[in-house]
């Protein structure tokens, strides 16, 4: 793939067993894309609700309304200062979201004519998440509604875990896009660190095989990046490994026996 | 050995969430009736396989055997390498080789929940206190062919008790419930306890009841029933296996 100068990125998305003995196709969706000054990226991944009809046609949707909104906001210029970035970062979460919202309205009504279901029930049968990053270094903004995770490698400092989803255990019900409270769930913000050389954005399928747990005094488990996580930074800066070994790798059965769920990462890493 | 490089070498995780499945199985006297208790060992072996069969379940999964009977209320070690109780209740499914069980005794079957409830408890604090989580609630299963009774044998309305202690342990997304009863078990006490998630299996094996089990392991250990509140979970088992019933049944009239 043609990458920002410096930068290489590389995608790959598979198929969960779970899905496979279910019949059910891949319902994650990802995106690359250059904005217009070939210079700023947007990274999205989707994760479509498992059990709704059309939550793979979410996630396209999803990650579509992100690149979208990324050429709104910061395809004119990005801002300079962290506080333009704050807003822009604010602007383009509103963005994905009203995007989304237009696409999935527009769908609905063109099947009222042809469905039974009430809307309310067409709409919900998108349901999916969205994880998306505008990157432009040292800059990235992100938002984020439901249970994707976002990493970011640092040099010095190693890997850190930026976006995650709520204490997996227990965790309520998983918030979507077309959630009616999402609103109170979107995160969205902005690093600004010259020594990020890589970030990641991952669907929860890849959270048990990449990520770490710990437990905090008050009981409660929480996720981390462990150390090893960089050997991807590592291994991906180089010129060879492309997308398909990506793919490779997540198909393995190593990543297969860690989760059924579908699996979904986008790496964008400075080249070595 | 040559140490794996490149993509190879890329580090993976080592699977860290558990789903814990804990069988409570009636061993009281009526299972000696008509080779029950044979059917129901011979079952239980072949059970095995078709469990480690499914990659996921056979890595993530764990299990313990509860049996109420045969020595009132008796933990069993599921591996079959120690006889009698077991001081380590759940074993990792891919290590499942259930011991042959025996008929005898009253029908503890309240007592057995109780005590499964327990063990179910203390391994989920082990386990969070060893920073592994469990994604998937845990699965509790009751086989049973009879009604609860006391230490004496008589009939015994327990259970009524009991059915809120499971309601609540659902509503915390602590576990999903399932009561399978066949010839001899009272659709009144299955039905109690587990209202949306009990099938009363008149004229079947004990393979197809595990067959069932299975079905519904997978449907309700699935990602999508993660996060849904119990009651949904019972609605797609119950479409799951109310489905596989009817294409057993088309394949029996076509056999």
């Amino acid at each position: 793939m043609v990458a920002n100068p410096g930068w290489k990125v590389v995608s790959a998305t598979t198929k969960g067993a779970g899905h496979s003995s279910l019949h059910r196709p891949n319902q994650d969706r990802e995106i690359t894309r250059a904005l217009a000054d070939g210079t700023t990226w947007v990274y999205a991944v989707a994760d479509g609700a498992g059990s709704r009809a059309r939550s793979d046609h979410g996630a396209l949707l999803a990650v579509e309304a992100a690149a979208t909104a990324a050429d709104l906001v910061f395809g004119r210029g990005v801002p300079n200062s962290v506080d333009g970035w704050r807003t822009a970062a604010e602007k383009f979460a509103k963005e994905s979201l009203d995007v989304f919202d237009r696409r999935v309205d527009s769908d609905v009504q063109g099947l009222r004519g042809l469905m039974r279901e009430p809307a309310g029930e067409l709409r919900a049968s998108y349901a999916t998440t969205l994880l998306a990053v505008v990157s432009a270094p040292p800059f990235f903004a992100y938002v984020n509604v439901g249970d994707c995770f976002l990493v970011v490698d640092r040099d010095p400092g190693g890997p850190f875990l930026v976006v995650t989803a709520p204490e997996r255990e227990h965790a309520g019900e998983t918030v979507f896009l077309t959630s009616r409270h999402r609103g109170a769930h979107v995160t969205h913000g902005v690093i600004m660190d010259a020594r990020i050389r890589g970030v990641a954005l991952c669907t929860d399928g890849l959270c048990e095989g990449m990520l770490a747990n710990r437990q905090t005094p008050d009981g409660r488990l929480h996720s981390l990046a462990p150390p090893e996580f960089s050997a991807y930074f590592d291994y991906f800066s180089a010129p060879g490994p492309d997308d398909n070994e990506l793919a490779t790798k997540i198909m393995s059965r190593e990543f297969a026996e860690t989760s059924g769920d579908d699996k979904t990462i986008v790496m964008a890493v400075r080249r070595s | 050995m040559t140490p794996p490089s490149g993509l190879d070498a890329l580090p993976v995780q080592p699977a860290k969430s558990r789903l814990l499945l804990t069988l409570v199985v009636d061993t009281s006297s009526s299972m000696a009736e008509g080779g029950r208790i044979d059917e129901l060992n011979q079952a239980l072996q072949n059970w095995r396989g078709e469990l480690t069969r499914n990659d996921h379940i056979r890595r993530h999964g764990e299990i313990a055997l509860i049996t109420f009977g045969k020595d009132h209320v008796v933990a069993l070690d599921p591996s079959g390498r120690t006889a009698g109780p077991s001081t380590e209740p759940y074993v990792p499914v891919s290590e499942f080789n259930p011991p042959t069980l025996e008929a005898g005794g009253v029908t503890p079957m309240i007592d057995a929940l109780q005590y499964a409830f327990q063990l179910l408890s203390a391994r989920r604090q082990h386990l969070r206190s060893s920073g592994i989580p469990l994604v998937n609630r845990p699965l509790v299963y009751l086989m049973t062919d009879g009604v609860p009774t006391d230490s004496t044998g008589h009939r015994s309305d327990r259970w009524r008790d009991f059915a809120p202690v499971i309601r609540q342990q659902e509503s915390g997304k602590h576990l999903l419930f399932f009561a399978f009863g066949v010839d001899g078990a009272e659709q009144e006490v299955l039905q109690g306890l587990a209202p949306q998630s009990w099938r009363f299996l008149s004229n079947l094996s004990f393979a197809e009841v595990l067959t069932l089990m299975s079905a519904s392991i997978e449907s309700a250990a699935s990602e999508t029933s993660r996060s849904k509140p119990a009651e949904e979970v019972y609605r797609d088992v119950n479409a799951r296996l109310d489905k596989d019933a009817r294409i057993r049944s088309f394949l029996k009239g076509n056999g």
